[in-house]
Order: structure tokens, then sequence, then C-alpha cells
């Protein structure tokens, strides 16, 4: 059907303190740089209808309170759940931030992950997670990982 | 089997010392090794001072912003209802009010305004090219950036850091009775600062975070207090920290040029830069919370009611952590724990996007136009037993 939305990446962030807005920017720019179409979109203004009808997408959040969801991933995950739109035509890759001294290291991602697959979604590639307990800045993590699985994953996808 | 915290004669925290004031690190190692849960025989209550417990215990729910009954009160305590008062939940909901205000890709936006007014203070330079970098390139550059995510006017500043300094002296360990005074002095000034950039903005309203606080608090979602005070943070009290953090940059460019060379040529570095900077550089050395139910730390029992202190300056030089603690080093280990200096938990600091947005917009105002930074002067420190902050920093400016 409409094969020009299927090349099109969309890049959903979920945050609390805006961290991982900038690692959708970051992201937006490997594909963008290895020759694919990306939109961002965050996650307070992203539906159901916003994942049917793509063919790959990055979902990013990080984790709050104690293995949560941020401010805007929350009422994002709320909706998927009640409405259960169909996403079996969907692929997507996972990056996740989050802080390894709490015990419930990235959470966040894993929730969103495990309802999108729910609902039909397949991941492709490792979930990429960035540490705000090390040194390693964040710039330098969601751009190696997006790197190492993107390209080959969304190309895969046209 | 729960051992008591020691306390000996001999304080192994004397507050008030110069020297301890000055450098208090030898004083930090020895009690990490001996004391790392203390029970301060001066002020009686607890002392955390190894990075492990301040990560893992500074964010321990057990652990509560308010003040048990019957607790002295201070110059502070007129802040009845704003982040520094309150726990989650209603703590996140308030938090919540500044979050998109104070991200990373906003504040790069309003760093703009910084890297402006050091493009105008250079520009304005003698042919000596010397200036007072803390004021004049870090702390009211720094305020601008501010002062266009509030959307406020840019009038009152010097004068408000340096009351700020009063303020901030009255959070100490030891704080005297002179000290207390100063303290409610400035508190004063201050607030009569804030409302007046609060009539203005009810006035003439400015896009920014207060135009839009203003209106939740009319829409009834917000409340006087938690306006007026939320101002108050903002505003007055933390944009001196950033400052100290970009005036270390400074410092270390004149002190050590290759570090200068490397911030030019290699942008990619520039947060790895940063991140040692405000290791070394911990504004606010310690933050403290009250014990809401029993806790054990390393095996010493603190009971409900205590004071603890986390020391960050202490967790952000520990040797179990950090090789070399005292030394500016980009090339640790991977995997190398993050500093503590922005605090951990619920009260982490929400500041940290600005400050560090502001520091490299002014870093990277001042790469464009300086060949060379030198001293001008020795550089006058001003620490006291919890801020680490510089007075003055004579630079030379080379062109
Ligand atoms: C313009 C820059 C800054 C602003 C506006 C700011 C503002 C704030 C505010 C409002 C809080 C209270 C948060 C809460 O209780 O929920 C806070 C906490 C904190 N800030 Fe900042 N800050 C700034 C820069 C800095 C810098 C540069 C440092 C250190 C290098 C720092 C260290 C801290 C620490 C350690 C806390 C935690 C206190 C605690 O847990 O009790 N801040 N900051
Ligand atoms: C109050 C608070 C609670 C947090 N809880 C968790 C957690 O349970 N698990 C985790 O992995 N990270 C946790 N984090 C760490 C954040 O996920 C991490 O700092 C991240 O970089 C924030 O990204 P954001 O700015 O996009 O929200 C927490 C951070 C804060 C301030």
């Amino acid at each position: 059907m409409n094969n020009g939305n299927l090349s099109m990446t969309k890049i959903l962030f979920g945050t609390e303190s805006g961290n991982s807005e900038m690692a959708a920017d970051d992201i937006a720019d490997v594909l963008r740089a290895a020759g694919h179409d990306a939109e961002i979109v965050p996650m307070e203004e992203a539906d159901g209808s916003t994942l049917v009808g793509t063919g790959f997408a990055v979902i990013i959040t990080s984790t709050y309170g104690e293995g949560e969801l941020p401010e805007t991933a929350q009422p994002f995950h709320d909706m998927l759940a009640s409405e259960r739109p169909d996403l079996s035509g969907l692929r997507f890759a996972a990056f996740g931030l989050g802080d390894s001294t709490y015990e419930t290291y990235g959470n966040g991602i894993d929730i969103l992950a495990a309802l999108l697959k729910d609902l039909g979604a397949t991941q492709v590639g490792e979930t990429g997670r960035h540490d705000a307990a090390r040194t390693e800045p964040l710039a330098d993590t969601c751009t190696s990982w997006a790197e190492a699985v993107l390209p080959a994953t969304a190309i895969a996808a046209e | 089997m729960n051992m008591q915290a020691t306390a000996p004669k001999d304080t192994l925290l004397p507050w008030r010392d110069p020297s301890f004031r000055a450098d208090p690190y030898p004083w930090y190692d020895r009690l990490r090794a001996e004391a790392p849960v203390y029970l301060d025989p001066l002020t009686g209550g607890y002392i955390v001072s190894r990075y492990r417990d301040v990560v893992q215990y500074g964010k321990h729910p057990a652990l509560t912003m308010k003040a048990p009954e019957g607790t002295p009160k201070g110059p502070w305590s007129w802040f009845k209802d704003s982040v520094i008062t309150i726990d989650p939940p209603a703590h996140t909901a308030l938090r919540r009010k500044a979050n998109k205000w104070f991200t990373p890709k906003a504040t790069a936006e309003y760093a703009k305004q910084s890297a402006a007014e050091v493009h105008r203070i250079i520009d304005d330079l003698g042919p000596e090219g010397v200036t007072e970098a803390y004021e004049n390139l870090a702390l009211i550059p720094g305020h601008y950036a501010m002062c266009t995510a509030l959307g406020v006017g840019r009038e009152g500043y010097r004068t408000g850091a340096a009351y700020m300094r009063d303020c901030m002296i009255a959070l100490g360990s030891d704080v005297s009775a002179e000290e207390q005074e100063r303290a409610y002095t400035a508190f004063r000034f201050l607030r009569d600062r804030v409302s007046h950039h609060l009539a203005e903005a009810r006035r003439n309203p400015q896009p920014g975070m207060l135009a839009s606080w203003i209106e939740q608090t009319a829409a009834g979602d917000m409340t006087e207090t938690q306006l007026y005070e939320g101002l108050f943070l903002f505003w007055a009290t933390a944009t001196p920290n950033a400052a100290y953090v970009t005036t270390g940059g400074l410092e270390l460019f004149a002190r050590q040029p290759e570090y200068f060379e490397l911030w030019k040529s290699r942008p990619e570095m520039r947060a790895v830069i940063l991140a040692e900077l405000v290791r070394l550089h911990t504004a606010e050395m310690s933050f403290d919370r009250f014990v809401a139910e029993d806790l054990e730390i390393e095996g010493v029992a603190i009971p409900k009611g205590a004071h603890i202190r986390f020391l960050v300056a202490s967790a952000n030089r520990d040797t179990e952590v950090f090789e070399d603690p005292h030394a500016f080093r980009i090339d640790r280990p991977e995997g190398t724990p993050a500093h503590l200096s922005f605090g951990v938990g619920a009260h982490i600091c929400p500041g940290q996007a600005i400050a560090l947005a502001q520091a490299t917009a002014i870093l990277d105002a001042v790469a464009e136009r300086a060949t060379a930074l030198e001293l001008a002067g020795d550089p006058v420190y001003g620490h006291d037993d919890r801020s680490a902050r510089y007075l003055r920093l004579p630079l030379r400016v080379i062109r």
C-alpha cells in the first residue's frame, strides 16, 4: 500500500527530563546519514495510529520512579494497552535510558517493548541501553548502538 | 548486631577550621577509611562519606526532606511547599511543572544568550584582555540563560548572587549566629527581588516558565506558595553553582592549555571534559535528609528522626571508585561510575541541563575568540563547609 510511509522510520521517545529526546535526535542523525528518512515523534503526541501503518520504528524511553515509565511514556503506554491496535505490520528497535544503581534498571523500555510485542509487533536487534550511573556519554552510547543495529534492520524493511 | 558509630574525642570533621574548609579532602580520606558512617559529635547528625553508600542510601525511601517536630528553625525554614521541602509522590508532580522547561534541548537554546554576553564582554576587553572571569564570563552570562528560560528581566542579579552566598553559608554544618543573621538579611533582599519579577511578569508576561506557571496558578493547578517558592529556587539559588563549574573550566584551560586545545579540536570530547569538571567542582559538597524509618548503613544503626548528611564531595574522590581522584583525567577506564555532584534520587538537580548548557555555550564562545587563556593573578576561592565556590578568577583572554 503506502510504501512512502513504510520506508519512513518513526522515532518515538518518552522522557521525564529530556535525555531521551537527545537520544532520539542522535539516532535520527545516524539513520539520515545512512540515507533513511526519520521522523521524531514525542510520545505525548503519539497514539495507536502513529504506529499502525508504520513499517519500522525506534522506541526510546527512560525509567522513572521505581522501575516505572516516565511522564510522557505512561499515557502512551496506557492508551495502547486499552485500545490494543493490531501492530503485526510493525518492526521496531528499542533503546532504553536508565541508571544501574536502581534495582529496576531499564524497566521502562522492557515494559514498552513487551507491550508492542504483545500487540503483534516484531522487535529487531538487541535492546540498546544507556546507564546514567556510568561515565559513558549518552550521545556515544546511543550513536554506536544505532550504527550497529539500525541501518541493516531499517534497510531490510524497505 | 549493630555497631555503635564512633565518636572520637577529636572530631574527624572540624567544620570551621580554615584549613579544613580550604581543602577538606585529607579529612574525608580518613573519614571514609575509619568511620564511613560517622556520628558527628558537633552536630549530632550522621555523616555518610563513601561513594557506594551515598549512591545507594542517598535515594533510600526511608529518608525524607521533612524535618521532625522540634528541629530548630533556620533562615531556610520559610520554604513551605516546594521541591526542597516535600517527598514523592507530591514531589514528582511539582518537579513535572519544571521538567519541559529545563531539558537539554531547551536549555541549549537559552544558553545562546550566555554566548552572546560572552562575545560582548570579549568585544569590550581592554588592551591587556584582563577580566574577572567568575562574574563576567560565567555568572552573569549564565544568568541570562536562566532569565530566558523563566521569561524575566535581567536586572538585580549581581547583588542577588552575592546575597545568595550568604544564604548558602547557612546550609552548612556549623553556622554561627552572625552567619544566620546575614542569611536572614540576604533572604529579605532576594525575596523582594522575586516579588518584583513576579509582579512584572503578571503585568507584562514574557514567553517562558514563569508566565506558564502564573497561568497554572490562576487555573488552580499550582498554589501561590508553589509559584513563589519555585520561582525563588530557579531565579535566585543555583546559577552561581553552574558558574563555579564554568569557572573551573576556564581555570583548567588556563593552567593546562592542552585541554583548551582539546575542547576546540574535539567537540565530541566536550561531554567527558565537562563531566570530569563537574566531578571535581562539587559546588554543593553535601546534601542532607531526615530519617523517617530506622535504617542501617555499613552496620551502623541510624534511628528514626536522625539527620544524615551525604558527603558528595567525598564520594566523588573515593579511591575505591576513582583512581588518582584529585587529578583531572579524561582517560578513566570504561565503566567508571559517574560523579554524584548533582545528587541522587528524586531530588537530583533539575538544573543539570541548564548548568551544562551554560558551561558549554560559554566555553565554546571563549574558545571561538581566544587563542589562549592565562591566569592574570591568583584565583580566590571562598569555600565553606558545604559550598565549593569561586569568588574571583582573574583571567587574561589572549586574542
Ligand atoms: C542554574 C543551575 C542550577 C539550578 C537552576 C539548580 C536548581 C536546583 C534545585 C531547584 C534543586 C532542588 C531539587 C529538588 O529538591 O527536587 C537542586 C538540587 C541540587 N542541585 Fe542544583 N541547580 C543548578 C546547578 C547545580 C550545580 C552546578 C550543581 C553541582 C555541581 C548542583 C547540585 C545540586 C545538588 C547536589 C542537588 C540535590 C540536593 C538534594 O538532594 O537535597 N546544582 N538544584
Ligand atoms: C527519581 C528517579 C527515579 C529513577 N528510577 C529509575 C529506575 O527505577 N530504573 C532505572 O533504570 N533508572 C531510573 N532513573 C534514571 C533515569 O532513567 C535516567 O536518569 C535517564 O537518563 C533519564 O532520562 P530522561 O531525561 O529521558 O527521563 C531514575 C531517575 C530519577 C531521577
